[in-house]
């Protein structure tokens, strides 16, 4: 009798063994038929609650110390800037209904799938049914309708990035359709930053707009516990996340504002990220073992930008632009200002999706560009000036002894930020260099810069010439309602802006950088871009 | 030639010769200081002859940049290619441009006004000694930094900016000078006379302020170099890409563990420099001033 009730305990043990093992794979493969839900993790799980136990004890705890050079302006929808150090202060925590792979292309996070129609000026977002905040409250349509609305408007970047959305429709428990005012092939994109962030309701209800403000609930790894204004944040482990068990016990980012304190932190071990803008150290840190992260979709595109509505300015003459982009030999300056890591490029694009091999450009030569200076009147140059911020003071040193070789005299004027950013808008004369950073979304980003009716803080506003032409593309580009579209439409605006008008020189693209600790892995942080990082599957070598 | 006139150059002479002595006699350290001024004005004022190289001159590729100091760059170059050594002789042109400049305006300015308040005294007094205090509340980096930053920098900026933090120091002390020698016999005697307020205050009261103003214009122009490289430092000074002495040590901060000449260099030349106008003026003012004689 008792070998029998063995039998019968021993035979139920293996079946709920079965059962168990099968209900995981099920879920596997519920997933995998979806064609853009999937969220990997380090673990290997889709829904992740309940597979703790799987995970490899060695990689469970730690602090993961990210130091980066100056605080977040803010992290609730209403107080960010979408600037990089708001953007990192938000990995913890907040996610996105959209993020990007690594060639920049938009995948679902938050979303499970996403349907676009052109002509009914509609996107249709399916949220994934286990997305719990860590308040505990859950995400449904509810709660993406009031995030996408309180986006729209209070966000100081709703305008540029989701400045089509009108209004927002709860089709049912889980999908939300978007009505645009015009079609925006690129919405999905200023979905995947900080217009795509999803805050907790509840939170917010409860702890009032003062204290949401400064502690926001998203559904991220991590629950902020702190944060000392221009000192640091740190953040505790979500216990129940959404997507598996975090290995890491909690993350403190730290304000650095030396670069080699940073430094010496991270050899030392204090820290083990470092958000580093001086290039110069890189292959120093390389050397050392450190990992230098610099993501495959390049942030920073440097313009050198010319007053052409001046009449009285020789750049309103094209000839002039021409011959300035001639003798400026890009590939040098890039290679010495970012050390090897920027790449030249002949048009305003980061990425090869958006890149197109039509415009023609100008490629380095200096006797093209005394003829051409020849031809409009200036045999022996003349004197001008180049307005620029002081971290760009050697790319200007560069660009002033370049432009010395077919006889323009340029002065430096080095300016401190606040000043720079009304120059910025509107230069008197002479030329301004720029290192503007340039989104994926390349469309949405020129459209925000150079369409005609921009106002607010936009590159030479009141300084650059946006012709006609440029205007219609670029509008129609965020406007194609297919790829190809798109992409046609790009390739023109890029063609007008560069070949034909020459509106400024587009220097090249250079990364934000990212030195890591070699004993972290998993991370995440600028594997393609800084927009977010997995931080769930993170961990340290002890 | 009179034998008056052969025993006032005599005198002079002899005069000239104690103070000498005196000024050289406080030990090595005033010697050595001595020297470094001597060096440091003939670098300035010929430093377009002895620069070994242009100190703007750019030197993109990879061998150009960041070498250490070897025969071809006795200080190495930096992050552009440009030769240290001639960045710095260049950047001692400026300092010294600057710190004349700012020190004479600061000192012809605050004579003047220093003479006014201490010679009419009462409220004139008051109302420009208050003012005064007022602008030494401000402490003088800020000062400098606000009237450099609305006068958009450069050369100019920077004069004006450390010339007007040094004004006070001038005002202050030929304010207490005159009160004093107002008070003098031969001041009584003069304005009895019927000698004109202006007359006075030019040919009676000034000169006999002189001495000190010497002392105190010599230790300014440390003062102004140091003030100067900090605000090139802070981004505030001379526009790049000309070279000073601050600008230099900002650029080299950042890779102070890579190559540190770059930093350090141009660092050294600014405490020496300042350190030797200090001592120099400290030991002019013990040569001048019998009663504060004493040994470095």
């Amino acid at each position: 009798m008792k070998k029998v009730i063995c039998l019968i305990l021993a035979l139920i043990m293996v079946l709920s063994l079965a059962a168990c093992t099968k209900g995981q794979g099920g879920n596997d493969s519920e997933n995998n038929s979806s064609n853009e839900n999937k969220v990997p993790n380090e673990q290997g799980n889709q829904s992740g609650q309940g597979d703790s136990e799987n995970v490899d004890d060695s990689k469970k705890g730690g602090t993961l110390n990210i130091a980066i050079e100056s605080d977040c302006t803010g992290i609730a929808a209403w107080t960010t800037n979408g600037n990089t150090t708001d953007l990192i202060c938000s990995w913890p925590m907040l996610e996105s209904l959209f993020t990007l792979d690594s060639e920049g292309k938009i995948v679902c996070h938050l979303a499970e799938s996403y349907e676009a129609d052109p002509d009914a000026l509609t996107y249709t977002i399916k949220l994934r049914d286990n997305i719990y905040f860590s308040d505990g409250s859950k995400l449904n349509a509810e709660t993406a309708k009031w995030n996408l609305e309180f986006t729209r408007e209070r966000s100081k970047k709703a305008p540029n990035l989701i400045g089509e959305l009108e209004s927002v429709d709860v089709v049912d428990d889980l999908t939300v359709r978007l009505n645009l005012s015009s079609w925006n092939s690129c919405l999905p994109y200023g979905l995947a930053r900080e217009c795509g962030f999803m805050y907790s309701k509840e939170s917010y209800d409860k702890m009032g707009e003062a204290a949401f403000e400064v502690n926001p609930v998203g559904t991220g790894p991590f629950i902020q516990t702190s944060w000392e204004r221009d000192i640091k944040h740190e953040y505790v482990r979500n216990d129940n996340y959404w997507n598996g068990s975090v290995n890491l016990d909690g993350v403190t980012i730290s304000i650095y504002k030396t670069a080699l304190v940073a430094q010496a932190a991270l050899e030392s071990g204090e820290i083990d990220v470092w958000h580093n803008s001086d290039f110069s150290l890189n292959e120093m840190m390389a050397e050392k073992g450190f990992t230098i992260a610099t993501g495959s979709i390049y942030n920073t595109t440097p313009l050198l930008c010319f007053n052409s509505v001046n009449e009285d300015e020789p750049f309103s003459d094209i000839r002039v632009r021409r011959a300035i982009s001639y003798a400026i030999d890009t590939q040098t300056l890039m290679d010495t200002v970012y050390y090897g890591l920027g790449r030249s490029g002949n048009q305003f694009c980061v990425g090869d999706y958006y890149h197109t091999d039509e415009v023609k450009g100008y490629p380095y030569n200096l006797e093209k560009a005394k003829e051409l200076l020849a031809e409009a009147g200036y045999p022996n140059g003349f004197d001008t000036t180049l307005t620029a911020l002081p971290s760009q003071t050697a790319a200007v040193t560069i660009i002033k002894d370049q432009l010395k070789n077919v006889g323009i005299n340029v002065e430096l004027n080095i300016m401190e930020l606040s000043t720079y950013a009304v120059e910025l808008i509107g230069w008197k004369s002479g030329m301004l260099y720029h290192p503007s950073s340039c989104t994926p979304c390349v469309p949405t980003q020129l459209a925000s810069m150079f369409c005609q009716g921009l106002s607010g803080q936009v590159l030479g506003l009141t300084s650059m010439d946006h012709p006609d032409s440029v205007d219609q593309y670029l509008k129609a580009c965020l406007a194609a309602k297919n790829d190809e579209e798109q992409l046609e439409n790009l390739r023109l605006a890029q063609v007008e802006m560069i070949d034909t008008y020459c509106m400024y020189v587009p220097v090249g693209e250079a990364p934000l950088v990212f030195v890591k600790s070699p004993k972290l892995h998993d991370d995440g942080i600028n594997d393609a871009c800084f927009y977010s990082a997995t931080l769930a599957t993170a961990w340290k070598e002890k | 030639m009179s034998n008056d006139l052969v025993l006032k150059r005599n005198r002079r002479r002899a005069n000239l010769k104690q103070t000498a002595s005196v000024f050289f006699g406080r030990g090595p350290i005033v010697v050595i200081s001595f020297v470094i001024l001597l060096v440091f004005l003939f670098v300035s004022i010929f430093a377009q002859l002895i620069e070994p190289y242009d100190p703007l001159a750019l030197d993109y590729t990879i061998d150009g940049k960041l070498q250490s100091p070897s025969a071809e760059h006795p200080f190495g170059t930096d992050a552009l290619g440009r030769d240290v050594l001639s960045r710095i002789i260049s950047g001692a042109q400026i300092s010294l441009v600057t710190s004349v400049l700012s020190g004479t305006l600061a000192a012809v300015i605050g004579i003047l006004i220093g003479l006014i308040a201490g010679y009419f005294g009462k409220v004139v007094n008051v109302v420009i000694m208050r003012l005064v205090d007022m602008m030494l509340s401000i402490p003088s980096l800020v000062f400098a930094m606000i009237i450099s930053f609305v006068l958009q920098g450069g050369v100019l900026g920077i004069v004006v900016g450390i010339g007007f933090t040094m004004i006070p120091t001038y005002v202050r002390m030929v304010n207490g000078q005159v009160a004093a020698l107002k008070e003098n016999d031969y001041i009584t005697a003069a304005e009895i006379v019927g000698q004109k307020k202006r007359k006075i205050i030019l040919k009676h009261l000034f000169p006999n302020c002189f001495p000190s103003l010497i002392v105190l214009y010599t230790m300014n122009l440390g003062s102004a170099i140091m003030t100067e490289s900090s605000l090139s430092y802070l981004g505030v000074g001379i526009n790049p890409p000309q070279a000073t002495w601050g600008g230099m040590v900002a650029d080299g901060y950042n890779c102070m563990t890579t190559s540190p000449w770059l930093c350090f260099l141009p660092g050294v030349c600014v405490i020496l420099v300042v350190i030797a106008f200090n001592v120099v003026g400290d030991s002019l003012r013990d040569a001048l001033d019998p009663r504060l004689r004493g040994k470095l």
